[in-house]
């Protein structure tokens, strides 16, 4: 990588994702005439704002509560106790978080209408009464739903943490008390700020969700109301306003990240890699096994199944997917292009972080900021910096041929994408860059290699599972994408995420199951290349 | 062992390196550009945005571009945002607009766009037999196909007495159980500005503070008001007559009620179709209006699934809407309506929020 990449990623990273971003918070600062708005201050003295924040906290800590009442336990039993199965159960676990959670949110609409197999023959059969949907709408549902997306990242992150402290120090507990109880003392305090780091990711991973709520109708909170800021009321100022507090967001993840994440990639360096000791379950191996099918089930294999059975026995496959061929074109080559274009500039971001300049930790910290920000107003600020015909006032031809350049082509979606998915990708460029001894690549310079030819025969062989996890992380958000991509879509640039949930309203089942189907195969399929691929070239280097 | 990188070793990036840089990093939107067919612009196209629901929309849309070779590159509203989601796209594109032309499935927010400054005056051949009430006098839009707003009631759970009209969303029998969808949005928000010009703000103010009292529940959009209702999860609510026809064509075990047929009637609110001023191809602009205002679309349009009610005479009304013929249209100013509408959506959204 030349020494000038990182800089160049950067510069274009700032213009595509944080440039909309300043934009915003100097708008908030701006009224429709020009003149600075009082409407900011008033809107943070007033009953509004605390009512808002009110109705978003009880969304966003209930799934954070619920969600670390299931992922705790559930990431501690495949990390750490001799529960049967765990392959399964690991890889059923981390399933939602490759359906997007207006997904999950429409598979549970399925799963509980009056006619489903649940309410006519499980809940019969149980002796139990059918469960009328009503009971769970609004914000019962919508914490259940989010709930169901986000716990496997706690969970993740508790396996991550429970597996992190040196197994040494378990191993010495144990001899003088029982192993439950030294993983208790020892172990469990240790993992505590991964556990942490997962419940900030959720919480704020839920303030900023827009589809779910919306699903549920449900209105009043920050993300609904600087939609309607937007939409309904074409006040600019007070939507950008609405935002702040969610830079704020980013700062905690920032520290919650560096509490965590970088502690482990320090404490797998200075321990032995001995696996940490087991623990038994013994009795209670019956009802582990009852968890982990009753979590799995409700997040997985329900929601799987009845996309499956709605879509049964898929003679309307090839009518839905003709139907919605446009979207499905348009979603895959805008993922995949800005899946690409995100790994590209991550790549150099995160080389930028890993150097030791003043400027490494201003980009670490760019690369983050997005995280928290809400997609629906990135691609609020997108489109209000793009779509313009004068600059600070001035009308100038130029101004408009720009304009046309990004918001009258995709290039504006692809923004979308790259902003939104940025920090999922730079995130594990970052650990892989950071894996390697840079010795190496500073060899094959002084050999005479040129900085790309070093690049890709030294860093990138030793790192490439780093750059395929960033490069899927980047695809699989791009193609779920809804919050942004609704607001900036283009005539003739229909995406699929918003045909989905349109044709969900209209009853269109048929659509609904079979394209929901096709875009988790769409997601599925980086993942079958990545774990086939390299095994059966590894199986001819190695035969 | 890695030592503190020398300045004069390291230098800082140099133009011709930065740029090259730059050109490479580029190069992939650069690409995007010129792969993607959607973004190829075409001369002979026309850009539409509609809020009809894509279902409707599509089919007429690939017939129109069989008839003429023109491409129609068009765009739909999500449900929550209906209509609103297009304006405000339309509003923000004014200086440079991008789209040709505009079928609205209302009518007030194609007013705001006349007062606003976005549309231009057209002539169509298409609509010479449309009544003039559904005509704009200066020209700017030509309201087509309209829809009422109805009571969709769902069998197992209402049993007679009917509710009859607006004023039962405020009987305590049906507290917590039935529904209006959130007045900021699509017919329920121009429902909204209907009764503020018709009725007063104070009135109005008073019948929606009356909704929070009686526990009303505020669904997404209309079809969310007929799915909750459809599924029996309500027991009645106000939606439009295409969102009533889908359930029903789905065999749920719903009927419908014209409201206040006794009183100020059923509110019908026609489609409306707009040129945008300024548009890319006001040529082909043209041609698309004259295919939505024909006498074929309203046809389809009434026999379809979206059973929309023809505003011509000659054209058959749609099947499964019981009561359709004995229904007394409620008489609208719908100028006047226009021009209450900002005021209006100014206070239901700070009432909206408050709650």
């Amino acid at each position: 990588m030349t020494r000038t990449y990182p800089w160049a990623a950067f510069v274009l990273f700032c213009c595509i994702a944080l440039l909309p971003i300043a934009y915003l918070i100097g708008l908030s600062f701006v009224d429709r005439d020009g003149s600075l708005t009082t409407k900011f201050y008033t809107l943070y003295l007033s009953g509004t704002l605390w009512l808002l924040l009110y109705k978003s906290f009880i969304i966003a800590g209930g799934t954070t509560l619920l969600a670390l009442g299931i992922g705790v336990p559930l990431g501690i039993l495949v990390a750490r106790t001799d529960l049967w199965l765990k392959p399964m159960w690991a890889a059923l676990m981390i399933v939602p978080l490759l359906l997007p959670p207006y997904m999950m949110t429409i598979c549970w609409f399925y799963l509980l209408t009056p006619e489903s197999w649940i309410n006519v023959s499980l809940l019969p059969a149980l002796g139990l009464g059918a469960i009328n949907f009503h009971t769970l709408d609004g914000y019962p549902g919508c914490i259940f739903s989010e709930t169901l997306s986000y716990y496997p990242i706690i969970a993740l992150l508790t396996w991550l943490g429970v597996r992190t402290p040196d197994p040494a120090l378990e191993e010495a507990g144990r001899m003088v008390t029982n192993p439950w109880r030294a993983f208790q003392r020892l172990t469990l305090p240790a993992a505590a700020p991964f556990i942490l780091t997962g419940a900030v990711f959720v919480f704020f991973f839920s303030m900023i969700n827009y589809s779910v709520p919306y699903q549920f109708s449900i209105g009043g909170i920050f993300i609904s109301e600087i939609h309607s800021q937007y939409q309904g009321l074409h006040n600019n100022a007070q939507a950008a306003a609405l935002t702040l507090p969610f830079l704020l967001g980013s700062v905690s993840l920032l520290w919650a990240e560096r509490r965590t994440l970088r502690r482990y990639r320090t404490a797998v360096r200075s321990t032995s890699t001995a696996p940490p000791p087991g623990l038994s379950l013994g009795v209670w191996q019956g009802f582990a096994q009852a968890g982990a099918f009753l979590v799995t089930g409700l997040s997985t294999l329900g929601p799987l199944a009845v996309l499956v059975w709605m879509a049964w026995p898929f003679d309307l496959m090839a009518a839905a997917l003709e139907s919605c061929r446009p979207e499905i074109v348009n979603t895959l080559t805008l993922a995949t292009l800005g899946g690409t274009l995100t790994l590209a500039l991550a790549a150099g971001v995160a080389a930028g972080a890993r150097r030791r300049c003043g400027w490494a930790r201003v980009m670490d910290f760019s690369g983050i900021l997005p995280l928290a920000f809400p997609p629906m107003s990135l691609g609020i600020a997108l489109i209000l910096l793009w779509n313009r015909s004068a600059l600070f006032g001035l009308e100038a031809e130029w101004v408009g041929q720009v304009s046309d350049a990004v918001y009258g082509t995709i290039l504006v979606m692809v923004f979308v994408m790259v902003g939104r998915c940025f920090p999922f990708a730079m995130r594990p460029v970052f650990y892989g860059l950071g894996s390697i001894d840079p010795v190496l690549e500073e060899a094959a310079r002084m050999e005479g290699a040129g900085p790309a030819r070093a690049f890709f025969g030294i860093t990138l062989p030793l790192t490439w599972r780093s750059f395929a996890l960033a490069w899927f992380l980047a695809f699989m958000f791009a193609l779920g994408e809804y919050d942004a991509i609704h607001l900036v879509q283009q005539a003739g640039n229909a995406m699929l995420a918003p045909r989905i949930i349109g044709s969900f309203h209209n009853f269109r089942h048929d659509i609904v199951s079979n394209v929901s189907l096709v875009m988790i195969l769409l997601v599925v399929f980086p993942i079958l290349v990545y774990l086939l691929i390299p095994r059966r070239a590894e199986r001819k280097a190695h035969p | 062992m890695i030592s503190r990188p020398n300045p004069r070793m390291h230098p800082g990036p140099s133009r011709r390196s930065l740029v090259q840089s730059l050109r490479l990093v580029l190069l992939i939107p650069v690409l995007a550009v010129l792969l993607l067919p959607g973004c190829s612009k075409s001369e002979n196209e026309v850009v539409l945005y509609v809020s009809l629901d894509e279902a409707y929309s599509r089919q007429l849309m690939d017939t129109f571009m069989k008839k003429t070779g023109i491409t129609v590159k068009f765009l739909t509203d999500s449900e929550a945002t209906k209509t609103t989601g297009l304006v405000t796209k339309i509003l923000g594109e004014k200086a440079r607009p991008r789209c040709d032309v505009f079928w609205n499935n209302e009518i007030v927010q194609t007013i705001y766009l006349k007062r606003n400054g976005c549309l231009a005056p057209f002539v169509s051949e298409s609509a010479k037999d449309i009544p003039d009430a559904f005509k704009d006098p200066e020209g700017y839009w030509v309201g087509f196909a309209a829809r009422a707003r109805v009571i969709i009631y769902n069998k197992n759970r209402v049993k007679a007495p009917l509710p009859t009209g607006l004023e039962d969303l405020l009987d305590p029998r049906w507290a917590g159980v039935v529904s209006l969808a959130r007045p900021l949005n699509g017919t329920t928000a121009t429902h909204a500005a209907v009764l503020w010009a018709s009725r007063g703000p104070e009135a109005t103010q008073t019948f929606f503070k009356g909704l929070e009292t009686n526990k009303v529940k505020r669904c997404a959009g209309n079809a969310h008001v007929m799915r909750e209702v459809s599924e029996g999860n309500l027991a009645w609510g106000f939606t439009d007559t295409d969102d009533f026809h889908v359930a029903l064509k789905d065999k749920k075990p719903v009927d419908l009620v014209f409201p206040d047929t006794k009183g100020e009637g059923t509110l019908l609110i026609p489609n409306t179709v707009c040129m945008i001023k300024n548009g890319p191809n006001p040529e082909n602009a043209l041609k698309l209006i004259d295919y939505i205002l024909s006498r074929e679309v309203e046809t389809i349009l009434a026999q379809g699934r979206s059973a929309q009610i023809p505003v011509r005479n000659g054209i058959p009304r749609p099947t499964g809407l019981k009561g359709l013929d004995a229904m007394k249209p409620m008489k609208v100013d719908w100028p006047k309506v226009g021009s209450v509408f900002e005021g209006c959506q100014e206070w239901l959204k700070e009432f909206v929020t408050g709650k």
